[in-house]
C-alpha cells in the first residue's frame, strides 16, 4: 500500500536530477569549459520546481498512455483463463469491422453536431447581448450563465431524471397544462437524444459566453465606428468585423467543445443507460461496458486509442480550417 | 478596455438584449430552481405535480432529515469523504502547479518549450485512454478502495500549470531579475515575490480544482466499492441508479435534497470567488 510512494519519490528525484545533468553536460561539452555557470544553477531550480509535476505526469499520464497502447495489441482480459497474448492489430480490426462501434460513433457524432455549432452561435449571440448591458448586469449574467457549469453531472442527471420522468415529471405536467399528451421522454427512441441535446444548449454554454464576451469586448471601438460611418448594416458588421476578429476564440471554443463532446458519457451512464434502443449509446459508454462489464481490457484500450485518434484528427482539421493569422 | 458593442447598439437593442438574456438565464436556471423547490416540498414516492409549491411558504425540512437519516447517517460519511477528497489534493496541487508554472514562465532553461508543448499536447488525451491502465494500477498498488486512490492521482495536474504559466508570464520580468541581482534564491523569488502576486490565479485554481474534485463521480465510482468510501456523488449515484433507462419511482424530494447538498459547496464557493473566475477562464483563451 505504501511502496508506490517510492516510485513517486524515485521519479521526482529522477526528474530533478537527470534532465539537469544532461543539459549541463551538453553545455559544458559545447563550450569546452569545465566550471559550472550561474545559469546552470538556475536550470537546476527549474527542474527541481518542475520535478513533482513531471513525476506525476510520468506515473499517471505517460505511463498509462504507453500501457494503453501496448495493451491494445494484446487480448488482455480478466474473464478469459488463458494467458495474455499478443494479437497484433486484431483488436483494431475487430473494432473497425463491428457495426456497433460505428453506431456508437454515429450517436456520439450526432450529439456533437447537435450541441456544438448551436452552442457556439448561442454563446456568441449571448455575449453580444451581455456587452450591451451596464457593467453590474454584465457580471451578473456571466455568473448566472456559468452557474449550471459548476453543477456536477450526477446532480444534473438526478434533476433531469425527475423533470423528464415518464409518468409525472415536470415536463409532462407542463404538457398536460397545455393539453398535450404525456411523453415517455427517456423511454422514447425519438425523444431521448433530442432531450439531451436541448438540455445541453441550456446548461453548457457558460464558458463560451464568458470567453466570447472577453474577446468581443477587446475588439477596438474604431472598427465599429468605421463600419457605422460606412453605413454597414448590423449583419455586415458582424460578418466583416466581429466574426473574423474573434476567430482565435472560436477555435478555442470549438476545439475544447469537440474534445469534451466526443467524451460525452454521464447522460448514458446516469440517465438513459444507452437506451432506448441504443439511441444514446455513446462511444465512451461502449468503452466503459467493454472494460467494466465484459472485462476485455485489450479491446477497450484499442477503442480508447481510436477515440483519441479521432479527437486529435478532428482538432487538427478544425484548427487548420478555422486558423487565420488575425492581428489587430 | 474599450467596450466596442456599445457604439453599435441602440437603446431598443439593449432592452431587447436584456429580455433575451433574462429569458435564457431563466430557462437555464429553471432546473436548479426546481431542485431547490422540490427539496423543500414533501413529495413522497407517488408524487403529483400539483403537490409542488412554486414558492414554498413553509419549508419542509423533512427531505433533508430523511436524506441524512438514510441507512444510519450514511450521508454524513459521504459528505466527510467528499470534503477530504476535494480539499486535500486541491491544496497540494495548488503549490505544485504554481511551482511548475513559475519555472516555465520565469526561468530560462533548455527544454522549456518542449515541456510546455508536452503539457498542451497531453490535454487532448481523452480521459478514457489512461483510465483503463490507471484502474488496473490501483489494484497493483493496493490502493483500490482506499483514500490513496482518490487523492494521490489528484495531487498534481496539467491544467493548473498552464493557468499559472499564462498568468506569471504577464508579471514583469524585471522584478525577478532585480531580485536575482540582489542575491535572492529562485525559491525565494517564487515564494516571496511571484506567488503573492499570483493570488487571483490561486483563487481561480482553487475553485476549478475543488469543483472538479468535488464533482468527480466516475473515478470514485470505479475505484471504491465499500460503503465507507462513498463520496457525495457516488452516494447520489446509489440513489438514482446506473445503466438503466427506465424511470424509477423514487422519492424525488429526498433525491433532490441530496442533490442540493451535493451542489451547495460548489455553488457557494462559485458565488464567493466569482469575480476571480471570469478572469481565469478568459486567460489563455483570449488574445490581447
Amino acid at each position: 500500500m505504501t511502496y508506490p510512494f517510492w516510485y513517486l519519490a524515485g521519479l521526482v528525484l529522477f526528474w530533478a536530477v537527470a534532465p539537469w545533468c544532461a543539459c549541463v553536460a551538453m553545455d559544458l561539452w559545447r563550450r569546452k569549459r569545465r566550471q559550472l555557470l550561474a545559469r546552470h544553477y538556475q536550470w537546476s531550480w527549474a527542474y527541481i520546481l518542475l520535478s513533482v509535476s513531471l513525476a506525476w505526469s510520468t506515473l499517471f499520464l505517460f505511463w498509462p498512455l504507453v500501457q494503453a497502447f501496448v495493451q491494445s495489441f494484446t487480448d488482455f482480459s480478466l474473464t478469459s483463463a488463458s494467458a495474455t497474448q499478443w494479437v497484433g492489430a486484431r483488436n483494431y480490426r475487430d473494432t473497425l469491422t463491428d457495426p456497433f462501434w460505428w453506431h456508437t460513433l454515429w450517436v456520439t457524432l450526432l450529439f456533437v453536431l447537435g450541441t456544438l455549432p448551436i452552442g457556439i452561435m448561442t454563446s456568441m449571440f449571448l455575449a453580444v447581448q451581455i456587452l450591451k448591458q451596464p457593467k453590474p448586469l454584465q457580471t451578473f449574467f456571466k455568473a448566472a450563465l456559468y452557474l449550471p457549469g459548476v453543477i456536477s453531472p450526477v446532480v444534473s442527471a438526478a434533476i433531469m431524471k425527475w423533470i423528464f420522468h415518464s409518468r409525472d415529471g415536470f415536463a409532462n405536467a407542463l404538457l398536460h397544462g397545455v393539453g398535450l399528451p404525456a411523453q415517455n421522454w427517456f423511454g422514447d427512441p425519438n425523444l431521448a437524444m433530442p432531450v439531451l441535446i436541448v438540455m445541453s444548449w441550456l446548461s453548457a454554454n457558460g464558458v463560451g459566453v464568458i470567453v466570447y464576451a472577453a474577446a468581443i469586448g477587446n475588439i477596438p471601438k474604431t472598427y465599429y465606428e468605421v463600419a457605422r460611418v460606412d453605413g454597414a448594416p448590423a449583419w455586415r458588421t458582424f460578418f466583416s468585423v466581429t466574426w473574423p476578429l474573434v476567430k482565435p476564440t472560436t477555435i478555442f471554443v470549438a476545439i475544447t467543445g469537440l474534445i469534451g463532446g466526443f467524451q460525452v458519457f454521464a447522460p448514458a451512464l446516469l440517465i438513459t443507460g444507452g437506451g432506448p434502443l441504443n439511441t444514446t449509446y455513446f462511444l465512451n459508454y461502449h468503452i466503459y461496458h467493454t472494460f467494466y462489464y465484459a472485462n476485455e481490457f485489450g479491446a477497450a484500450s484499442a477503442m480508447a486509442v481510436l477515440l483519441m485518434a479521432i479527437v486529435i484528427a478532428i482538432s487538427i482539421v478544425n484548427y487548420r480550417w478555422l486558423a487565420t493569422d488575425v492581428e489587430y | 478596455m474599450a467596450r466596442s458593442i456599445e457604439i453599435t447598439s441602440s437603446r431598443a437593442g439593449r432592452w431587447a438584449g436584456l429580455a433575451i438574456l433574462l429569458f435564457y438565464t431563466g430557462m437555464s436556471l429553471l432546473s436548479l430552481y426546481l431542485m431547490v423547490v422540490s427539496s423543500l416540498t414533501h413529495l413522497g414516492a407517488s408524487f403529483e405535480f400539483n403537490d409542488l409549491d412554486w414558492f414554498p411558504k413553509d419549508w419542509a425540512w423533512a427531505n433533508f432529515t430523511a436524506f441524512f437519516g438514510l441507512t444510519r447517517g450514511a450521508a454524513w460519511t459521504w459528505l466527510r469523504n467528499s470534503l477530504i477528497v476535494a480539499l486535500a489534493p486541491t491544496m497540494v496541487n495548488l503549490i505544485f502547479s504554481a511551482m511548475a508554472g513559475y519555472a516555465l514562465a520565469k526561468i530560462d532553461f533548455p527544454g522549456r518549450i518542449l515541456v510546455f508543448w508536452a503539457i498542451i499536447g497531453v490535454m487532448v488525451i481523452p480521459a478514457f485512454v489512461t483510465l483503463i491502465p490507471m484502474y488496473q494500477m490501483m489494484f497493483r498498488f493496493g490502493w483500490f478502495d482506499t483514500f490513496f486512490a482518490l487523492i494521490i492521482p489528484r495531487i498534481a495536474g496539467i491544467g493548473g500549470i498552464f493557468l499559472f504559466k499564462q498568468y506569471m508570464t504577464t508579471l514583469p520580468h524585471d522584478l525577478c531579475e532585480a531580485a536575482r541581482i540582489d542575491g535572492a534564491s529562485e525559491w525565494g523569488i517564487f515564494w516571496k515575490i511571484i506567488l503573492p502576486m499570483a493570488r487571483p490565479i490561486l483563487a481561480v485554481m482553487f475553485l476549478l480544482d475543488f469543483t472538479a474534485a468535488w464533482n468527480d463521480y466516475f473515478w470514485p465510482y470505479l475505484v471504491t466499492n465499500s460503503k465507507d468510501m462513498m463520496t457525495m456523488q457516488v452516494g447520489l449515484i446509489s440513489l438514482i441508479g446506473v445503466d438503466q433507462g427506465f424511470a424509477l419511482q423514487l422519492d424525488y424530494g429526498i433525491v433532490m435534497a441530496g442533490a442540493l447538498m451535493a451542489s451547495l459547496p460548489v455553488i457557494v464557493l462559485f458565488i464567493a470567488l466569482q469575480r476571480f473566475f471570469v478572469r481565469g477562464l478568459t486567460m489563455g483563451a483570449v488574445k490581447g
